[in-house]
């Protein structure tokens, strides 16, 4: 440290002093498993929305009984969602799960995988 | 008026000053980041500097964001925008692109160097152009070690984090290990704070920095091209005895690389693995498609500022060869066609392998390149842009996406071809 100079000493001393607050506050704030994540009314808000955004003709998706499942790391939307297909026809009603990082439409994905992914995401209601 | 005259005199008859000697060239030398490199005890070049630079940059901030977001619990065990050890936009820029534009520093600091001492020391300047071009290189040292260059690029670089920042605490942004709390209430984690107020604006300075080198050297590209340059069109390089120019460009693909893979690739990775975009969603094509074409571009373009005195130089060459080598088969032809045959003198034995040079000569003028790239060069550059976005393919290929993307390519060759 005796080759350094006074303004690289001033500079690595204030990043040390910074690290040392942040730990100090990382320590006495733990997030606790869920805190960081947003509430479910707004995360499904969310989903909706971005599922909407994937699909064509965002504005005439129409979304049902869509409601928040699983536990963490899995949470994610479920419902049904009727949207247009790419020729411009309306596909009926059919079975979404989406998440931050998922996303799955029955018709997309064969009827008995759809009804597992259901059966094991969609259970646990939040 | 008399007391002048013999000092004048004195001053005619002494030998001619001796030309200045050029500035040694250097794009980084004395600048700010070298004196602090210089005061840590790591200014040297040497191989075991530069791996202490890299280690010095991770450990001031990929580790350091590590230790807190363990601390404060963004760790799991699932692929989540919460989970640090998740996020690999992070080990993309803070473990692989930091330390790639550390030693592209150094590359592009040699190679430039070099190219600049060919100007002067393979005579390619001419002598009474060249204190314009040490002019040149004195205004660059002035600029590099101006501390105004380095103090927007620090600026830039803390714009740029809170560009990303700030989106985090608008309307329904995605949980992620940067910013934790209710809508209202969102604070940064103690690993945001480091993420945005050290580790990002170094990253962004780094490569700013690098930017504003490579804009100083097409500056010096741009005057040396105004001056008179000695071309030689029979030059074995073909283009005129400045090929080495074209190896210095050539050596910016570390740098492309490390762009590609800290500011490219992994925000659109991050896009596709963790917000779930497809890959024909504008915001991920368009910055590989922007990326794979500016690229190797804006380290091409400045190399056609030599065009117009390579081809004139071409031009004039060819002329004279063409003058030249009509004197020369007219000679040829009046001795061994036109003539009755007789005992052939020694001169006129050496016409036929004059000729042959000729013909050698003029292979090199007709292939000389207006441009001085090679494909070699051009080979490194797209090389790193296509190696830069590869790393991509393993996420692609996950989701199924690469299939696409192989599909639309087929279609599109086949169309090429079918057009034909």
């Amino acid at each position: 440290m005796a080759i350094l100079t006074q303004a690289s000493s001033r500079a690595v001393l204030a990043l040390a002093v910074l690290f040392a607050g942040l730990y100090a506050y990382a320590w006495r704030n733990p997030l606790a498993a869920d805190a960081h994540l947003i509430d479910p009314e707004r995360f499904r808000a969310v989903e909706v929305e971005r599922l909407k955004a994937g699909l064509p003709d965002p504005a005439r998706v129409r979304v049902r009984d869509e409601f928040v499942a699983g536990s963490k790391p899995w949470i994610v939307v479920c419902g049904e969602v009727n949207a247009r297909d790419e020729l411009g026809n309306l596909t009926g009603f059919r079975r979404f799960i989406v998440g931050p990082s998922f996303k799955a439409m029955g018709g997309d994905v064969e009827g008995g995988v759809m009804d597992a992914l259901w059966s094991a995401m969609c259970a646990r209601k939040r | 008026m008399n007391a002048a005259r013999p000092s004048q005199h004195l001053r005619a008859s002494a030998p001619a000053p001796a030309p200045p000697a050029p500035a040694p060239f250097s794009l980084f030398a004395g600048d700010w980041m070298q004196s602090t490199y210089a005061d840590l005890g790591l200014g040297s070049h040497r191989r075991w500097y530069k791996t202490k630079r890299c280690a010095a940059a991770i450990l001031v901030t990929y580790l350091p964001m590590a230790v807190l977001a363990w601390r404060q619990g963004l760790v799991e065990g699932a692929v989540s925008p919460t989970n640090f050890f998740a996020d690999f936009a992070a080990y993309a820029c803070f473990l692989v692109g930091l330390p790639l534009f550390l030693i592209a520093e150094i590359v592009i600091d040699t190679s430039t160097r070099e190219a600049a001492e060919e100007f002067m020391s393979c005579g390619v300047v001419c002598p009474e152009d060249a204190p314009s071009v040490v002019r040149v290189q004195e205004t660059l040292r002035r600029w590099r070690e101006s501390r105004a260059p380095d103090a927007v690029c620090v600026l830039l670089a803390y714009a740029l984090s809170l560009a990303i920042l700030v989106p985090q605490f608008g309307h329904d942004p995605l949980p992620t290990w940067h910013v934790a709390g209710e809508p209202g209430s969102r604070h940064l984690t103690a690993a945001g704070y480091w993420a945005f107020f050290v580790a990002l604006p170094l990253l962004d300075y780094v490569w700013l920095r690098l930017i504003f080198k490579t804009l100083l050297w097409i500056y010096y590209l741009y005057h040396v091209s105004r001056v008179r340059l000695a071309l030689l069109p029979t030059h074995p390089d073909l283009t005129g005895g400045i090929g080495f120019v074209s190896e210095a460009q050539g050596r910016f693909a570390v740098l492309i690389l490390a762009y590609g893979i800290s500011n490219v690739a992994a925000p659109v990775g991050y896009q596709i693995a963790v917000q779930d975009y497809e890959l024909t969603a504008m915001p991920v094509w368009g910055p590989i498609v922007g990326f794979i074409i500016g690229a190797p571009l804006l380290f091409t373009l400045p190399l056609f500022m030599f065009t117009k005195q390579l081809y004139r130089t071409k031009r004039r060459a060819l002329s004279a060869f063409r003058e030249r080598a009509v004197e020369h088969l007219r000679d040829i032809e009046k001795r061994w066609l036109y003539t009755e045959h007789r005992e052939s003198l020694p001169e006129e034995l050496r016409m036929p392998a004059e000729q042959t040079m000729l013909d050698g000569l003029y292979g090199r003028i007709h292939h000389m390149r207006v441009v001085p790239f090679d494909l070699r060069s051009l080979g490194q550059l797209i090389g790193s842009t296509l190696g830069s976005m590869a790393t991509l393919l393993p996420l692609l290929h996950s989701r199924s996406e690469i299939n696409e993307a192989v599909d639309v390519l087929g279609k599109l060759l086949e169309h090429l071809g079918g057009s034909h």
